[in-house]
């Protein structure tokens, strides 16, 4: 099988030769600045000197070509260009403001978010007046994008993922209006938020409207976040998620499953097990990334109860608990063991339950892929 | 409990705010002792929030309501608590860790505590080690509470420690935390004198710390 056939059988539910890889096909599933450059050095690449970052905010990284076919990956991104009309803002003190009017500072390796352009709304039509929204239709997106998808898709056997380009509703709202006013919003000023999520939903379905008329022929798996679970649970009840989020993101998902034949993949970090029933009827195919350290997202139990209905793409290893501190030996024992667990009847890409953060040592990153090469 | 305290709490409960508001009114011009409604009204009711939310019944916005519907009544009864012989458990001193910007955890961690009478100093977020010590001392806080959301930042919680040890402000100081990728492990690894998963066991720890 080359690649493509292989990702396609396991995300058709089909059990492929080996085990897909993922390292960098979206910004969620891939390797930060620092743990990328230090990896180069142990392994003898030579030092990336053009990096191309993924995920400003993030510190993330496309990794070069040659790390990707050492450590066999299957997939390549594609992705969206910045606007033209557009210049994000730089301010002193590491700080900039985004297309979004989200100003984030830099703090040791990330930027947060530390003003939100919807901060002081109060009514439904303060969404639109108070703040500017992106143009989704700003040709500077696209530029460059259908031709290097072609290339790729010609030249190459790789399965393309049209990466994550735009804010989830529930977490955009959160980030606009601020965690703490959105969540109270909910019940005290429900008409705000429905507005807010509704703007952002608006904005999602354009913006994939464009990237689907560029490429949407050519990937096989178009993918979106939102954040929706902390460490131990949801962060709003099942029933405010069905009345407040399930609608919108099933509408996302339809626009998408319309507009091509990918597959959707849903990355939501933390515990979302309670969420997933209602995920899957909204038209997830695939879940991202298996938080596994946040409670109830045990991947031996999401594979027995879910694993017919979703494929599963990450919780490989986890970055929090795990990857950071692990020796050599628990890390091979942990890989083998996912394996074990998650690649029976396919539906699982392998790769670890986040991007991999800075604090992790090159070494025990090859061992990880060294080992779910040797074992896939 | 008076029936006024009950609806207080009821209100309380159900971040109900314009009627915790006015029962808040009611319920001092009807003389009831401010320390009565204080802990039968607010601090009650927000135990039952914790409660309630280490359940699973409640998620974080119900907790957020409660919580902010709790300060309101707060305010109102301000200029009467210095009268009162109303006595707090302890002062806290809260803060994000020195390279982490995150807050919403932090938040919470503060609103229940201030919900269980503690006085609450929230340092805001991005805190270095000498301003926790300035801090600490500034207020005389029985307790320092740090928060990290990565892996990355929480290593700093031990520089504080040994910042607290070297100044000679440990023994007088208990020091509690929490966030996202901490674990009790990691709190025993440091030198923590506890460590809570949620603003719920936060309280719980909190009443545990200053009692012991």
């Amino acid at each position: 099988m080359n690649p493509r056939e292989r990702a396609l059988a396991a995300l058709n539910h089909q059990e492929p030769d080996k085990v897909p890889v993922d390292l960098g096909s979206t910004i969620v599933t891939t390797i930060t600045r620092t743990a990328y450059d230090n990896l180069r050095a142990c392994l003898d690449l030579p030092e990336d000197t053009s990096v191309s970052i993924s995920h400003r905010q993030m510190d993330t990284v496309y990794p070069k070509e040659d790390l990707l076919q050492r450590y066999g990956v299957d997939f390549r991104p594609v992705y969206l260009q910045g606007p033209w009309d557009f210049k994000t803002q730089e301010l002193d003190g590491d700080m900039f403001i985004d297309e979004y009017q989200l100003k984030w500072k830099k703090a040791s390796y990330y930027y947060d978010v530390i003003g939100r352009p919807l901060d002081a709304a109060e009514t439904v039509s303060d969404v639109t007046r108070i703040m500017k929204w992106p143009d989704p239709y700003d040709q500077g997106r696209i530029h460059g994008v259908r031709e290097r998808a072609l290339k790729l898709k010609e030249e190459t056997d790789y399965l393309l993922v049209a990466d994550i380009m735009c804010l989830g509703p529930f977490e955009g709202a959160c980030f606009l209006r601020g965690y703490e006013k959105f969540l109270t919003d909910l019940h005290w000023n429900p008409a705000l938020a429905e507005a807010i999520l509704d703007q952002i939903l608006e904005i999602d379905i354009q913006l994939w409207d464009v990237f689907l008329s560029q490429v949407g022929d050519l990937v096989d798996v178009a993918a979106q976040g939102d954040d929706l679970g902390t460490q131990r649970s949801l962060y709003i009840s099942p029933k405010m998620m069905r009345k407040f989020v399930m609608p919108r993101l099933k509408k996302l998902y339809n626009f998408i499953h319309t507009r091509t034949k990918a597959k959707v993949f849903m990355h939501s970090c933390g515990s979302v097990y309670d969420a997933i029933p209602d995920l899957i009827e909204a038209g997830v195919d695939i879940l991202n990334p298996l938080q596994r350290s946040a409670a109830k997202m045990d991947i031996a139990t999401l594979k027995k109860e879910f694993g017919k209905q979703l494929s599963f793409w990450g919780g490989g290893i986890d970055v929090q608990q795990v990857l950071p501190y692990a020796t050599l030996q628990q890390i091979e024992e942990e890989v083998k063991k996912t394996l074990d667990i998650m690649a029976p009847g396919g539906g699982y890409v392998f790769v670890a339950s986040h991007n991999i953060q800075a604090d992790v040592t090159p070494d025990r990153i090859d061992k990880m892929y060294e080992t779910v090469l040797r074992l896939r | 409990m008076s029936d006024v305290t009950k609806r207080l709490y009821d209100a309380v409960l159900e971040g109900d705010l314009a009627t915790a508001q006015t029962t808040v009114q009611e319920a001092i011009e009807a003389g009831i002792p401010v320390d009565e409604i204080l802990s039968e009204g607010l601090v009650a009711a927000m135990d039952e929030v914790g409660c309630l939310f280490e359940n699973g019944e409640y998620y974080v916005p119900e907790m957020l309501i409660s919580a902010k519907t709790m300060q309101a009544c707060l305010v109102l009864l301000k200029p009467y608590l210095s009268n009162a012989t109303v006595k707090s458990p302890g002062k806290v001193v809260v803060g994000t860790v020195h390279g982490d910007l995150h807050d919403i955890g932090k938040n919470l961690v503060c609103m229940m505590l201030e919900g269980a009478g503690f006085e609450v100093k929230d340092l805001g977020i991005d805190v270095d080690a000498k301003k926790f010590i300035t801090q600490i001392q500034a207020e005389k806080a029985q307790i320092v509470a740090f928060s990290a959301m990565l892996t990355t930042t929480m290593p700093y919680m031990k520089t504080i420690i040994q910042a607290l040890n070297e100044s000679g402000l440990r023994q007088s100081v208990k020091v509690m935390v929490g966030g996202a990728p901490l674990t009790q492990t990691f709190a025993d690894s440091i030198g923590a004198d506890g460590y809570a998963a949620d603003a719920s066991q936060a309280v719980a720890l909190a009443r545990q710390l200053v009692a012991a």
